[in-house]
């Protein structure tokens, strides 16, 4: 197929090719005449062009000429503006160097002047800190907006700032040794804040109503402290300002300005303190109540037995609301018997009684013992916990160690603060006991044998 | 002389409240101690004479009731001797316990104040490690110091007790004896040396169980 197609375009081409060779006389031979206008046009187009290019050739010169008048322009002003450049810069120079000259003479005129300006700001700025926090400038909002305004400002101060300035250092003197009376904003431990009259004293303390305040700094502000000094110490706050002028007061005062008595808030009080000593804690304090009470119980018993054995030892018949009474009616039933048994059934008489009249004594003495012993309990167990906040951890962080320390110290204080009550009232109840056991034991005969005498006698 | 009070002051200041505590007891222990001794040497010597004067007027009676009524003297006599010597010996025992309870507040103290400020300020601490010693000495030197005179006025009273029960045994004899009751002596002996051993017995089982 695509041979054949080749073929074909081959013929194609020679015949293509023959027919060109046969047209061509037939053409010349029908146009001379058109030839000759086609020259004349060709003639007269050139000429066109020719006068056109001269046109553009002219214009080329005129521009050309134009702009090398604008380059001499121009270099002419250059030329003048460097000799203006050089004018200014030889100006400039003179000007910079009268410059030097003027500042030369300022600071030498100047002299110490400068330096007492800069010493001026940097005590503005220290009285500001320092007046910020002082009790004796809270009712003067605007001397420390002054100081502030003075240290920042980079202007020199004027005569009478500079005096302004002494003066109120010098107030501030004077005011931090006054005790003052003015109204002051006390935000109470609720949050709801009053206006109230605040008492000062000197620039350390500040109180109201009798209870301590805790100044904010740079405002006419304070905190109630959430927990106050000792009663005492409020007393002695109340008092002063109750005083009228001129009187001399004790008072307690917080040297170091407010850190005492903010550290006070943060030590713990006594029912946080025996928090701490955790479920040991509660169990010592519930073991001492316990012994408490048994020994209220049993001493109240033994003054009764006591009270009734006084009145039996008065009176001359035997009564049986005691244990004496009841020994001497052994003797009374036994009245015919023979000394030996009537001394066996006083004696067995006599051991009844005892008992009774010892009972819960060793109860409280276990106690005393336990308590002591619980503590060293919580110790250990606090110890380890210790260790363990110690083993996780390490020692970097005394926090993590707190808890367990305090529980090993608050269950030991705890153990011998209920140890030692419990071993005095032990001792208490038990000297009552012994007297009383003594009076059956050995005086029991002795009564008996004045009750027999009498007996006969009567 | 405002020295030596000032001094006192600022050791007591140093020791915290629960010396306070122990100079209280330590105080109420001398007074104790001190009235123990007067009775010793003044109460009980006219004490005794007053119930021999007594005994001295009663008629002469059965010998069983004549021995209970000795007994009952001799027990007044003793129990005048032995009066507070329990109170003393718990003062004595409360002390060392009250000396460790002001190592423990004083320990509390110490760890409060590292709580606030950290280990770095051994001055702040202080006052906590000696409100944790002194009271631990003090406490320590109060027992020991009462306890020697604990010892020693117990043994008194056991042998003034002992001394007044042979007087009053003797004159009890004495008395017998002019009655004309002669013929029953050896018994008596016997029976009363038999009474004593006892009484010695239970005195001894007493020391031991305190």
């Amino acid at each position: 197929m695509t041979r054949f197609s080749g073929t074909f375009a081959a013929i194609l081409a020679a015949l293509t090719f023959l027919g060109s060779f046969a047209c061509p006389p037939v053409i010349a031979q029908s146009s001379t005449v058109g030839l000759d206008a086609f020259l004349e046009q060709v003639r007269q187009r050139a000429k066109n062009e020719e006068r056109i290019n001269q046109e553009r050739e002219n214009e080329f010169r005129a521009d050309l000429d134009a702009a090398r008048a604008r380059i001499q322009e121009a270099r002419s002003a250059m030329r003048a503006e460097q000799d203006r450049q050089e004018r200014l810069l030889t100006a400039y120079d003179a000007n910079e160097a009268t410059l030097t000259e003027l500042e030369a003479t300022l600071r030498e005129e100047q002299g110490g002047l400068g330096e007492m300006f800069g010493v001026v700001r940097q005590s503005a700025g220290d009285f500001h800190a320092q007046f910020l926090g002082s009790l004796a400038m809270v009712d003067k909002p605007e001397a420390l907006e002054f100081l502030g305004q003075l240290s920042d400002s980079r202007a020199l101060p004027s005569m009478a700032e500079l005096e302004r300035m002494w003066i109120l250092v010098l107030e501030e003197m004077v005011g931090s040794g006054r005790v003052d009376r003015f109204v002051g904003e006390v935000v109470l431990p609720d949050g709801s804040k009053l206006a109230k009259d605040v008492l000062r004293i000197g620039a350390f303390n500040s109180v109201a109503d009798g209870r301590y305040l805790s100044h904010v700094q740079g405002r006419n502000q304070f905190l109630e402290l959430p927990r106050q000094p000792q009663g005492g110490h409020l007393r002695l706050a109340r008092e002063l300002e109750q005083a009228s002028p001129g009187e001399t007061r004790f008072f307690a005062l917080d040297p170091s300005r407010g850190a005492i008595l903010a550290h006070l808030v943060q030590s713990p009080t006594l029912i946080e303190r025996i928090k701490q000593g955790r479920e040991i804690g509660l169990i010592i304090l519930g073991l001492g109540l316990f012994g408490l009470i048994l020994f209220v119980v049993r001493f109240a018993i033994l003054i009764v037995m006591d009270r009734r054995i006084q009145r039996q030892l008065r009176s001359e018949t035997a009564l049986p609301d005691n244990p004496l009474g009841r020994i001497l009616q052994v003797s009374g039933t036994n009245h015919s018997v023979d000394p030996e048994t009537l001394e066996i059934r006083l004696d067995e008489a006599v051991l009844k009684e005892i008992p009774r009249l010892e009972r819960g004594l060793r109860t409280i003495k276990i106690l005393a013992a336990v308590a002591p012993l619980l503590g060293l309990l919580g110790t250990v167990v606090g110890m380890i916990e210790t260790f363990q906040a110690i083993t996780l951890f390490g020692t970097g962080d005394p926090q993590l160690m707190a808890g367990g320390i305090s529980q090993a110290l608050v269950t030991t204080a705890l153990g011998l603060s209920v140890a030692i009550p419990l071993l005095f009232l032990h001792s208490l109840a038990a000297a009552k006991s012994r007297g009383l056991v003594n009076i059956l034991e050995e005086q029991g005969a002795g009564l008996l044998a004045e009750h027999i005498q009498k007996a006969r006698g009567g | 002389m405002i020295e030596p009070i000032l001094n006192l002051q600022r050791f007591l200041d140093a020791g915290g409240p629960v010396l306070w505590v122990i100079l209280l007891v330590a105080v109420v222990l001398w007074t104790l101690i001190i009235e123990r001794y007067w009775h010793h040497w003044r109460v009980f010597p006219r004490e005794l004479s007053a119930v021999r004067a007594r005994r001295s007027r009663l008629p002469p009676q059965e010998r069983r009731i004549a021995r209970m009524l000795l007994r009952k003297d001799v027990s007044e006599l003793r129990q005048g001797l032995t009066r507070s010597l329990t109170a003393i010996r718990t003062l004595i025992a409360a002390c060392p316990l009250l000396g460790l309870l002001g190592t423990v507040t004083g320990m509390i103290h110490v760890f409060d104040v590292i709580g606030f400020s950290g280990t770095g300020n051994p001055r702040a601490m202080a006052a906590g490690v000696s409100m944790a010693t002194i009271p631990t000495m003090a406490g320590l030197v109060v027992a020991l110091s009462g306890f020697v005179f604990s010892i020693r006025l117990q043994r008194g009273g056991e042998a003034h007790a002992r001394e007044a029960e042979d007087v009053l045994k003797r004159d009890m004899l004495e008395g017998e004896r002019k009655a004309g009751v002669r013929s029953q002596e050896s018994g008596v002996r016997s029976q009363e040396s038999g009474v004593r051993s006892k009484k010695h017995l239970t005195a001894v089982i007493s020391t031991v169980e305190q």
